[in-house]
């Protein structure tokens, strides 16, 4: 099969296999909903007035829109984090860009100020410039080993002052509690465009570099093969950041998405980005959206409790499998 | 004119002028071998003339075009490296990696035409690894892998190109194929500049031999007058060298 012609296949079938999850995903929880009532709703044969109306627009669509949406968002952020990075261990949440996000968002909460999300987005950001700096060594690129080592520790770091603040914020610990561990049960249509704009940012720009992460994954100097990397990976690594920020303020932490959902589809797509990127994006909505239904049928477990769980055994089996 | 021209190439690491003052041309149909002790700075000398590298004063000249001034895809498509290290950790596949060295000549968008494709096979042809295309270079072995670095600067189908150590890591059969090609290569007109570590290849492949030695370029008029007094001097030990059957020389170290 043409490799075109293979990755439509594979982008279709996931898609149906992501709106057949969702229907189901609607369908399922305290109150039942027929799959033909959902439908039903979406079409607008149900009128706005019913109860499951309400449940389904107010409640359950965007819930599950928003996880997937955020799946979506940590996964293709893994994919590009790994390529720029040249580190089949870097996602968000590995190299602290997440609990950067995390404190940023935290400490707004707890200041009660506005745009949760560009303190997030400083958090990350400051977090990912720290990790570069104490990554990047003497050489010109970073080391793989140190990198992550660098992400670890900057990671535990913030991860005290996310504590210290906890521990001072008073009325607000629970908000901040409830956030970090990840949940999708608050959300609402604006975190689904907001989701939905940060995964869209993603894909367009991982599809305009896709040759130029190739390049840089192949771990060739990227400049002799005629690639800006300075630019490149800046723009790459500032709006990954951005859209994982964004994500992380509506949601709180999510581990392992970012690095398994990627080194699965890898394994049958490859490591070119433009099948990697888009089958990434489909897969981490996918296990996002059943990692939070999962989350919501145990009682509202926290979904990075899950990603956790599912993610962290898989993770080990692919490095036994690599060994 | 000359395809390659570094004038005045300074470039300090930390605290140590590694190249003070560089000056050197590649014409079209040379091959030029680099030589000199561990340390020299022929990596950062590639590295400067390629726009990769540090370059702190001194101007390169590309095909008569001021380095600076040149896109880096512009440059892609006038000059090839060959690293030292190929640094392949993706699993690509080895055809995937070739056909990378066709991405500087085609547009973001541009699907890779059957045209590329068939220049990739060639290159793979002329490094002998035709069958390997979908082997995974995380599969190769280290000479295989320089290998399918020199394919994919060949691909690339520059003027100009740079091998730093290209024959470090294989074998005397897989070498000489390699400079077999250079010599190729140089008779489509390409100028190449090659660092190398073994002399006697230089002394039987290349046109000019230019040694680093202190930040600066020694060059004997030609390579028949590389002797022992000037290898002595550029590795600092003693060398004989030996005249062969047939005009060949051949250099040792005096151990």
């Amino acid at each position: 099969m043409k490799p075109r012609a293979g990755l439509i296949l594979s982008v279709v079938v996931l898609s149906l296999l992501l709106a057949i999850c969702l229907l189901w995903v609607i369908s399922v929880g305290e109150v039942p909903i027929p799959r033909g009532d959902v439908l039903g709703v979406i079409s607008g044969r149900i009128p706005s007035s019913d109860p499951r109306s309400v449940i389904v627009l107010s409640i359950r669509l965007p819930r599950a829109l928003a996880a997937a949406a955020a799946g979506a968002v940590l996964s293709g952020s893994g994919v590009i984090f790994q390529g720029v990075l040249l580190n089949p261990l870097a996602e968000p949440y590995t190299l602290g860009v997440a609990t950067g996000a995390a404190l940023g968002a935290s400490l707004a909460i707890t200041l009660g100020l506005p745009f949760v999300s560009a303190f997030a987005f400083i958090g990350g950001i400051g977090a990912l410039w720290l990790v570069w700096i104490l990554g990047r060594g003497a050489g010109e690129t970073a080391s793989p080993t140190r990198l992550i080592l660098a992400g670890v520790i900057v990671g535990s770091i913030l991860g005290a002052g996310i504590t210290l603040i906890k521990a001072l914020a008073g009325d607000q610990v629970g908000i901040i509690v409830l956030w970090l561990l990840g949940s999708f049960s608050l959300s609402s249509w604006e975190h689904v465009a907001w989701g939905a704009a940060s995964a869209l940012a993603i894909l367009v720009l991982g599809l305009f570099w896709a040759r130029d992460l190739d390049i840089m994954s192949s771990g060739a100097d990227p400049r002799s093969l005629g690639v800006d990397d300075r630019k490149t990976s800046g723009f790459l690594l500032l709006g990954s950041s951005l859209a994982t920020a964004v994500v992380v303020s509506m949601s709180g932490v999510i581990g392992f998405v970012g690095l398994v959902v990627p080194h699965l589809v890898r394994i049958v797509s490859g490591p070119a980005h433009f099948r990697l990127l888009p089958l990434s994006i489909l897969g981490g909505a996918l296990l996002l959206l059943l990692a939070d239904t999962a989350a919501r049928s145990l009682g509202e477990l926290p979904v990075g409790v899950i990603t956790a769980l599912i993610g962290g055994p898989i993770f080990c089996f692919l490095l036994w499998r690599e060994r | 004119m000359s395809l390659l021209s570094l004038k005045g190439v300074r470039v300090t690491l930390g605290s140590r002028e590694v190249l003070k003052g560089i000056d050197l041309q590649v014409m079209p149909g040379e091959v030029v071998a680099l030589l000199g002790p561990n340390g020299s700075g022929k990596s950062t000398l590639l590295a400067a003339a390629a726009g990769v590298g540090r370059r702190d004063t001194g101007r390169v000249l590309v095909k008569g075009d001021d380095l600076d001034s040149l896109s880096r895809r512009e440059v892609a498509r006038r000059i090839a490296v060959v690293p030292q290290q190929t640094g392949f950790m993706m699993p690509f596949s080895v055809m995937e990696t070739v056909l990378m060295g066709r991405f500087p000549l085609a547009g973001r968008f541009a699907r890779l035409s059957a045209g590329d494709r068939l220049v990739a096979a060639e290159a793979l042809e002329a490094v002998d690894l035709g069958s390997f295309g979908e082997r995974l270079v995380t599969d190769l072995s280290g000479g295989e892998a320089q290998r399918v670095a020199i394919a994919r600067a060949l691909a690339q189908q520059t003027d100009i190109l740079f091998l730093d150590e290209p024959v470090s890591a294989l074998d005397p059969r897989h070498a000489i194929a390699v400079f077999r090609l250079l010599e190729v290569l140089r008779k489509e007109g390409k100028g190449i500049l090659v660092s190398l570590h073994d002399i006697n290849y230089a002394l039987r492949f290349a046109d000019r031999i230019v040694f680093l030695k202190d930040g600066l370029l020694v060059e004997p008029p030609s390579p028949r007058k590389v002797d022992e007094v000037l290898l002595a001097e550029i590795f600092d030990t003693p060398w004989i060298l030996e005249e062969l059957s047939g005009g060949f020389r051949a250099a040792f170290p005096l151990v």
